[in-house]
């Protein structure tokens, strides 16, 4: 007979911590830029999914895997429909979702956190 | 060389799928907005539906974004803390004369 005995995490996943790091790193980095400027957002969007892969990394959250999304655009009245699922551990995995803008760049993080067994 | 196969993630196959998903739910139509929540929702349901099939010991994130075609600027940027031996990602962009769609799909390991 198989017995899956399924570890939990120590310090699992907090959504509302990451959410106020995510504020604390989008807001300003955003705010910063003057004009959408196309050279400066594509190394804007990379250095962002760093820093904020980096910050994940010092909350300590134990034994956890994370994958962070950063997406970056102009606003002009366009539209646009992000969505996403995933196939994971409703107990253990989460995300947290945060959008801001301003007149000029609009920016959507996502950060997901998946338990490593 | 079959163990790899089953154990870690190939790009290949599931770049694919992706792109028979796109083809199958938004194809030649035009952008609208009315449609839009469907689309995305029905691009990656079937997307995450063919990798079950798969049956690979992955846990999978997709993600999809449709913009309309307006001259606006997007840039999308991933960073991952995971296993680069067994885990990975494949992001597909797609266009017709309306919109634009960028489906990531990201496969790690349990």
């Amino acid at each position: 007979m198989n017995n899956f005995i399924v570890n939990r995490s120590s310090h699992p996943f907090n959504s509302h911590e990451v959410k106020q790091i995510l504020e604390q790193i989008v807001c300003p980095a955003i705010n910063r830029q003057t004009d959408y400027d196309s050279m400066k957002c594509i190394q804007l969007s990379k250095d962002l999914s760093q820093i904020i892969k980096d910050a994940m990394k010092l909350l300590n959250y134990d034994q956890y895997k994370y994958v962070i999304q950063v997406v970056l655009g102009q606003c002009q009245n366009e539209n646009l429909m992000m969505t996403c699922r995933c196939l994971w551990d409703i107990q253990q995995d989460n995300y947290v979702s945060y959008v801001y803008s301003n007149e000029k760049i609009f920016c959507a993080v996502t950060v997901f956190g998946l338990f490593y067994y | 060389m079959d163990d790899t196969n089953d154990t870690s993630f190939v790009v290949d196959e599931v770049s694919n799928v992706i792109k028979e998903s796109i083809e199958a739910t938004v194809g030649s139509q035009s952008y609208q907005q009315a449609k839009i929540n469907t689309w995305t929702s029905n691009i990656v349901e079937a997307i995450l539906n063919s990798l079950t099939k798969l049956n690979k010991p992955f846990k999978y994130i997709v993600s999809c974004v449709i913009m309309q075609k307006n001259g606006a600027g997007l840039h999308t940027a991933s960073s991952c803390f995971w296993d680069n031996t067994t885990d990975g990602s494949c992001t597909v962009r797609w266009e017709n004369k309306s919109m634009y769609a960028i489906v990531s799909v990201f496969g790690l390991s349990i």
